[in-house]
Order: structure tokens, then sequence, then C-alpha cells
């Protein structure tokens, strides 16, 4: 058990991980595309809300 | 930016994803569309005594606490692809099936997920018309209701499969991944919500601000948190010596590295996890009795870090436990060092400093368990965070934490790597169409 967990923190020390720069630019992504979607989400939300409250009247 | 204007000029680009985009506002239709003779608010009570559940309900667009036609939503045909994943392990033509390279072959193993996900909508449809029906989930229990909210919702998961393959087929991205990721998405501005009227309840407005700000900063984190799991990989070298060249030979040391990305199985582990230990509470609450026992109080991740029952956070222990077991289970069905070792002495690879064949293995075994280890201690503090947070808030089922949040980036950073290998395939074909690419050559 020691031996494997002083071998997970070798493997950690060579792991190819992504530069702060292109992480946070991901994160930059992720965060417009979500919340863009976010507001056309709720638009459609409150839409059929709208329209099922006036078609069944429920 | 640049991506979005070259496939904005691009026509068959824009075509294609104005096409996408369409399908999954109609997909976001249907599931607003409530589903005959049920009852509405029935489901929310049973999500809100057992949060494991609530991942369901995410991957459903809240699909399964509005009951709509699309209650289902395409989570049947996602557990009829793992199935079929693990039963090609044990069932040898299956697994050859699975790797096939020719197109007949391969439609004909997308029939059979199709149709074993269609098996698994009818039973799960059927199982809660029957199971809840009766305790309240229809407005009048009969065999006729039972029929047709079944009915319903079995078409219903099946048409979201099939609307998911023709996108992934003849549009553009992963139709089945994109459906997942806009549901997931949908109960993101119910739970910026239920955060606001949180952070609102207070009086102090420096105390607020503080708040959101605090908030805003652990997105922000948690976000690159993920970003950098999806992205993070143990590169194990490898070297292609020697090339034949017609008659002679040559050799040419060539360099190259086998990518073991540290989170395999991306939440795969989780919700096999998750769906495990929300089993016990599903089942008590659908005959009616043994909900107050210990151990199903233990698994129910709505006891967890709960400062009046702090016993039950033991549980936790149980699904981090889970997580990782799942986690090498995974990658012990999906990845085969041994194949992989053969496949690169077949290549005339090898690993520096290591023998070509058993060796080879055991060493790609041993990175795989060591990256593994690496991504399920990772994994399980995404997964457990909504569980501390929503203990400690009271602020439970957050689609904006934890498991639901690793689906959406890697879903968004998968499509826009793919559009941005479209655009780059575009302008090459541009270019040699131009002629521009033989006058620069």
């Amino acid at each position: 058990m020691v031996k494997f967990l002083k071998d997970v923190k070798n493997t950690w020390k060579v792991l190819k991980m992504p530069s702060v720069k292109n992480d946070f630019q991901s994160v930059g992504i992720v965060l417009v595309v979500s919340l863009i979607s976010c507001l056309c989400l709720t638009g459609i939300h409150l839409g059929m809300t709208e329209i099922i409250t006036l078609i069944l009247g429920i | 930016m640049k991506t979005l204007k070259a496939v904005w000029k691009d026509r068959d680009l824009r075509k294609k994803c104005l096409i996408v985009l369409g399908l999954l506002v109609f997909v976001r239709i249907l599931a607003e569309i409530p589903a005959p003779g049920v009852n509405s608010d029935y489901f929310e009570a049973v999500i809100e005594s057992n949060a494991a559940l609530g991942i369901l309900n995410v991957m459903t667009g809240g699909g399964l606490s509005s009951l709509s036609i699309v209650t289902l939503s395409v989570t049947p045909y996602i557990t009829s692809s793992i199935i079929m994943q693990l039963l090609a392990v044990v069932i040898p033509s299956l697994g050859e099936m699975q790797k096939a390279q020719d197109k007949k072959t391969q439609r004909r193993y997308k029939w059979i997920i199709f149709g074993v996900g269609a098996a698994l909508a009818l039973v799960e449809s059927l199982s809660m018309a029957v199971g809840f029906g009766r305790q309240g989930m229809l407005i009048s229990y009969t065999a006729w209701n039972v029929i047709l909210v079944t009915a319903i919702w079995t078409i219903g998961a099946v048409f979201l499969a099939g609307l998911g393959e023709f996108i992934s087929e003849k549009l553009i991205g992963n139709g089945i991944s994109l459906i997942l990721t806009i549901n997931i998405l949908a109960s993101f501005p119910s739970d910026l919500y239920s955060v606001w009227e949180a952070i609102n309840a207070g009086s102090v407005i420096g105390l607020k601000i503080a708040e959101i700000a605090g908030v805003i900063v652990f997105f922000v984190l948690l976000l690159a948190f993920i970003v950098w799991l999806n992205s993070t990989c143990r590169e194990v070298p490898v070297v292609h010596a020697g090339k034949l060249a017609g008659s002679s030979t040559y050799a040419q040391r060539h360099e190259d590295v086998i990518p073991l990305k540290i989170c395999q199985g991306s939440v795969i582990p989780v919700i096999f996890a998750s769906s495990l230990l929300s089993l016990p509470t599903l089942i008590t609450t659908m005959i009616g009795h043994g909900e107050d026992s210990f151990i199903v109080n233990l698994l129910n991740s709505s006891n967890w870090f709960v400062m009046t029952r702090p016993v039950y956070t033991l549980g936790v222990l149980i699904y981090i436990a889970l997580i990782f077991g799942f986690t090498y289970f995974y990658i012990d069905i999906s990845i085969n060092p041994i194949e992989m070792a053969d496949n690169l002495k077949k290549t005339g690879a090898t690993i520096p400093g290591i023998r070509p064949g058993r060796p080879t293995s055991d060493y790609l075994r041993h990175q795989l368990n060591l990256t593994a280890f690496i991504g399920a201690t990772a994994l399980s503090i995404i997964a457990v965070i909504p569980y501390i947070v929503g203990g400690l808030t009271g602020l439970s089922n957050l689609s904006l934490l934890g498991t639901s949040l690793i689906i959406v980036v890697g879903v968004i950073i998968e499509t826009k790597e793919l559009l941005e290998s479209k655009v780059k395939g575009s302008l090459y074909m541009e270019k040699v169409y131009k002629g521009g690419i033989f006058h620069h050559g």
C-alpha cells in the first residue's frame, strides 16, 4: 500500500496537465455557453408554461 | 470567436448547427408538456427525500420531477449502452461486434443498443406507472391510465434516443450527449434561483455581496477543477524504431505517446454508485414500508452532512468506496493492457526501458491503476461537494455542482474541438479546390 501510494505520488509529478491559461480559457467558454443556454432555456420554460396554461387551463 | 465566425461562413456547417439547435429547442419543448393523467407534483416530494434520485432528475432535464411526456429522456439508451459495454466482456461475439470496423456490423450493434434501450424504457415506464401510480403519481390508478402513461413514456424515450442518433449520424456532434447536456443546463436557472433565494434570506447587504462573490469564485474554481480533470493525462512514452521502405531499411526513431486519461470512465462510476445507493430508498418508497430503517437512512444521501443526524454521514464512505470500485471496474472492462501491448509489438513500438510482451502489459496495467486512483479521488471530491453543500445549507439536488457539471464541461469542450476540426477540414478542402495547396507546395 505504501509503495502504491509512493507510485501514485510519482505519477502525479509526471502528469500532463493543461496550462492555467488554457484551463481558464475553457472555463470561460463553458460559462458563456452555459449562460446563453440558460437564458434561452428559461425563455422556453416560461413560454411553454404560458402556452400550457392557456391550452389546458392548468 | 474565430471558430464561430468560420462556422457561420461555411454554409453546410451553419445549416447543420442551426438544425441541431432547433432540434434541441424542440427537445426542451417536449420536456415541458406534462403526460396526461399524472399528478405533476408527486415526484418532486420523492426526489426531495432522496438526493441520489436528483442526479437522474437532472439528467432527464427535470422530466422526472415534472412527469413530462419525455420523463425518461435518453437515460434508458445510456443505460443500454453501458449494459452492452459490460456484456461485450462476457459475450465474445458482442465484443467482436463492438470493435468491428465495417459499417454494417457497427450499424447492427447500434440497433441492438437501441432495442435494449427501448426494452429498458418499457420496463422502467411500466414499473414507475405501477409502483408509483398507486402511491399517488397517477390521478386515477386504472389499467387504462397505466397503459397510456407507459406507452407515452416509452415512445418518448425511444423518440429522443432516435433523435440523438440522427444528430450524431447526419448532423454534427454527439446527439445523445447534447440532449443530456441541454437537459442538465435546463435545471441551472432554477438552481441559480434557489441559491439566490438562500442568499437573499439574509438581512445584511455587505454579507449578501460577500456571499455572492464567494459563490461565483467557488463556482469558477470548481469549473477549473473539472476542466483540469477532463484534460489531464499520463503520457506513456513510446518509441517506434526501424521502418521498411521499398527494398532498403532505414532506421528512424519516431517518438510517440500513449495518453492515459485520469478520468477514463468520466461520470459513469458516479452514475453507477448513485444508482446503487438510491435503490433501497426507491424500493422501500415503492413498496411503502421499511423507509425508516438504519441502513436505508445511511444509504439515503439526503441524510448526509445533516448536523442533526451526523451518524448517517458515514454513508458517504460507502459512496466513495463504490466510486473507487466502479472506476477500477470500468477501466478493467474497457481497456485491455494485453491487447495494447500486442498492438505495440505488432507495430514495432516499445516503451523505453520495458521489454515487449508481458512486461509491457504489466507496466501499462500498473500505470492505469495509478492514474485511476488519482481520477477516482478527484471524482469523489466532485461527487461529494453537492451533498456537503446540501447538508450544510439545505440546498439539495443542485445540478450546478457535482457530476452533472462534468458532463456539461466535457460535452461543451468536445463539441468546441469538433467544430474547430470541421472548420480546419473545410478550410483545407477550400484551399485544395482553389489549388492553393499545390501552388504553395
